[in-house]
């Protein structure tokens, strides 16, 4: 316990110890304090790391691209600024961080990241919690004290609050998420307490919803005007909802449990009627569907995902409307949790039992199939791996760890498997730098970054398509042009695309 | 600003969500706080300092909780953290007044918070026949619909010290005033802590439920949203 404090301590990004361990104390605290002079800097790796990636960062030019930032800011502000969800703009954060001005930052990132993967192979959630959200607030801090951050005005300041946690939880997922934490570990039985328990809450969660995933809405008392509405609905709420496992940071996680969410009130306000006092389109309704998309759907590792947006995503952010929502997807995860014969309403037993066993011998059968599968797979070597893969495409973040790739000096790898791997086999309990990466240090070159831009349209044009898809799916009858016009009115946002295509749709 | 929480409590059919409707409708600023659904809404009131005379924004977030009996136990997570509840009875429902009661005594044992305000409201005022009005008893029964008298309501409320009010979503009678009674009471309540706060800092977020924020001046509000 008590070397557990002295970890935190010793850890604590506000003492600034990680920086006087490398005996280069004043020189980076000089650097620091002018962030142009580069000469003065200690011989540690550290920092040569960061001179590579900077070399060309001399100070030029500041007056010109003062003016310019100052203009392209008003600019995207009038576009973006009173839009009714905050827009978040990740390519120009990494764009600010790239600013060499920004470099003593980048330098704490960075070493904030390595002393986290090195210095110790699994932190407990209550530990990484700690940590990471004391980084955020210190990273944060500094944002007061460095161009281009320190003139950035409150929007553009949250985008890069935002910037930081999802770069930061982008690099330690695989030793946050408690699903990625096992594979990463290949071995359940090195895992913390607070993982443990989320996986076997995973494993639960799923085996209640397929035991009772054949129930009706009214076992639920919901009481439903248009059922087959009703089925393409929640058919698409829960696939927003599963989504979840496509993005790393807690934002993005969150943006899919907002989007999830907004596809049942599509459906509340627009084909049920409810009653004359409007009782029908609040939380009596909300809840009970909430529930029923959740026992319908194929989510997986909700309560690990919950858990993670919980305690990694910014105590300032998760409020209001994202505390409510999160907080009801906790509530419908606790009832499915504790879910039997006796909380739901049921008309005819006999039919009920009737399909309870049916849907028994089903999931047997599926579950054959499943083994056998395995047992082929395992025999063809990479299971593990593929399995990962299987969870980890996702089309935000890859645009992210091509952004760290050519960052990477920044980054320790441990988004892929494959130094995932590298990583287990080499870092020790104790201190160990990590020279893999060093090797695989690339120089930022102009190539690169056009690289970036490429990647990202493509990437963006991908999410765009499958937007596009969800909605004609929802919208069979409608004009596919008008369905278009409508995406790109609301930005491609899911949500509020649903929402205008249902008041078309009236 | 401040920003308070305010839990809603009762029965499924005693028309809760209908009250909050009703309040944010007739408020004049836009909603623009809202953009997933109906269960969480967000409103903004002013009230007035009784020394300075100021003009002080408070800020409701509004959580809408499910009022079947099957998803009672759901209701800790919705009003944690809460500083005001709102207990909501149908004035022409028997059971729904000590189903009322049941949630007040959940609120008290389970809520930590000295502070937290209850407000007790009977709804559907306009199906009653508004005795105080009229003056007679008996001659309209018919249109009466009435089973849950005032005294009985009002003296349970006196007794475990909560707010109360009997109002009508639908015609709004009433609505405002409980939104504005609850803004003051919680000022009143937080405003020693506030000045604390405010001596030692002033803008910053805090982990706490109240929040001093500088708030922008936002040219689409109109100056004020309640009378």
């Amino acid at each position: 316990m008590s070397d557990q404090k002295e970890i935190l301590e010793q850890f604590d990004p506000l003492t600034n110890k990680d920086f006087s361990d490398n005996d280069t104390d004043k020189s980076t605290t000089e650097s620091i304090n002018d962030p142009s002079d580069k000469r003065n800097k200690g011989p540690n790796e550290l920092e040569k790391k960061c001179d590579s990636q900077s070399d060309d960062s001399s100070p030029k030019g500041t007056e010109t691209d003062e003016v310019e930032r100052a203009i392209t800011t008003e600019e995207e502000q009038q576009t973006n600024g009173h839009d009714d969800e905050p827009f978040f703009d990740f390519q120009l954060f990494i764009k600010q961080l790239q600013d060499s001005r920004s470099v003593p930052l980048v330098k704490y990132i960075k070493s904030f990241l390595e002393k986290f993967v090195t210095q110790r192979q699994l932190w407990t959630t209550e530990e990484q919690q700690k940590l990471i959200n004391d980084f955020k607030l210190f990273i944060y801090g500094k944002f007061d004290e460095y161009e281009p951050f320190k003139s950035l005005d409150e929007v553009k300041l949250h985008n890069a609050k935002e910037g930081i946690e999802k770069l930061v939880m982008g690099k330690l997922y695989t030793h946050c998420f408690a699903p990625f934490t096992k594979k990463r570990l290949r071995n359940t039985v090195l895992l913390d307490k607070g993982h443990k328990q989320d996986l076997i809450a995973d494993k639960k969660l799923r085996e209640k919803i397929e035991e009772f995933r054949f129930i009706e809405p009214d076992n639920l008392d919901i009481i439903i005007v248009k059922p087959n509405k009703l089925k393409t609905f929640v058919n698409y709420s829960g696939i927003e909802l599963d989504k979840v496992n496509n993005f790393k940071a807690p934002r993005d996680k969150m943006v899919c449990i907002l989007n999830s969410c907004k596809v049942i009130f599509g459906y509340l306000k627009h084909y049920e009627p409810g009653s004359d006092d409007g009782d029908a389109k609040g939380a009596d309704s909300f809840i009970p569907l909430l529930i029923y998309t959740i026992l319908k759907s194929k989510v997986q590792f909700l309560v690990s995902n919950v858990k993670y947006i919980e305690r990694f995503r910014l105590e300032e952010f998760l409020r209001g409307e994202e505390s409510y929502y999160l907080s009801s997807i906790q509530a419908a995860i606790d009832f499915i949790m504790t879910l039997d014969v006796r909380s739901l309403t049921i008309n005819d037993y006999n039919v009920y039992n009737e399909r309870y066993h049916q849907n028994k011998i089903k999931l047997e059968k599926e579950k054959e199939v499943i083994k056998e599968k395995r047992l082929q797979k395992e025999s063809s070597t990479t299971s593990l791996s593929s399995k990962a893969t299987d969870i980890s495409r996702h089309p935000f973040d890859e645009i992210t760890n091509s952004m760290f790739s050519v960052f990477n000096d920044l980054f320790i790898s441990s988004g892929d498997e494959e130094s995932s791997k590298a990583e287990v086999e080499k870092a020790t309990p104790t201190h160990n730098t990590i020279t893999t990466t060093a090797t695989q240090q690339v120089h930022m070159t102009e190539a690169q970054e056009e690289d970036i831009g490429v990647i990202v349209e493509q990437m963006e044009e991908n999410e765009r398509n499958e937007t596009m898809l969800t909605l004609q799916n929802m919208f069979p009858d409608m004009d596919k042009d008008l369905i278009e016009d409508v995406c790109r009115a609301k930005k491609y946002r899911i949500g509020p695309a649903v929402d205008a295509l249902l008041m078309l749709s009236d | 600003m401040l920003q308070f929480k305010l839990v809603l409590l009762g029965d499924s059919s005693v028309g809760k969500s209908s009250i909050v409707h009703r309040f944010v409708k007739d408020s004049f600023d836009e909603l623009r706080e809202s953009t997933i659904g109906a269960a969480f809404l967000a409103q903004t009131i002013k009230i007035k300092d009784t020394e300075t005379q100021e003009d002080i924004d408070i800020k409701f977030e509004i959580w809408d909780t499910a009022g079947q009996e099957r998803y009672k136990s759901l209701a800790p997570m919705y009003y944690r953290n809460a500083n005001a509840a709102l207990v909501v009875y149908d004035l022409t429902q028997k059971n729904s007044l000590s189903k009322a009661m049941s949630w007040v005594d959940e609120l008290k044992s389970k809520v930590g918070d000295e502070d937290l305000v209850i407000y007790l409201v009977g709804n559907k005022l306009d199906l009653c026949d508004n005795v105080e009005n009229r003056g007679g008893k008996e001659q309209e029964e018919e249109e009466n619909k009435r089973v849950v008298t005032t005294q009985e309501a009002d003296s349970y409320a006196k007794d475990q010290g909560l707010l109360f009010a009997e109002i009508s979503a639908k015609t709004g009678q009433g609505v405002k005033e409980v939104f504005q009674t609850i803004g003051e009471k919680l000022y009143e309540i937080k405003k020693p802590e506030l000045l604390a706060k405010k001596n030692r800092e002033y803008g910053r977020n805090s982990s706490e439920a109240v929040d001093i924020n500088i708030q922008r001046p936002n040219t689409n509000d109109p100056t004020s949203c309640c009378s």
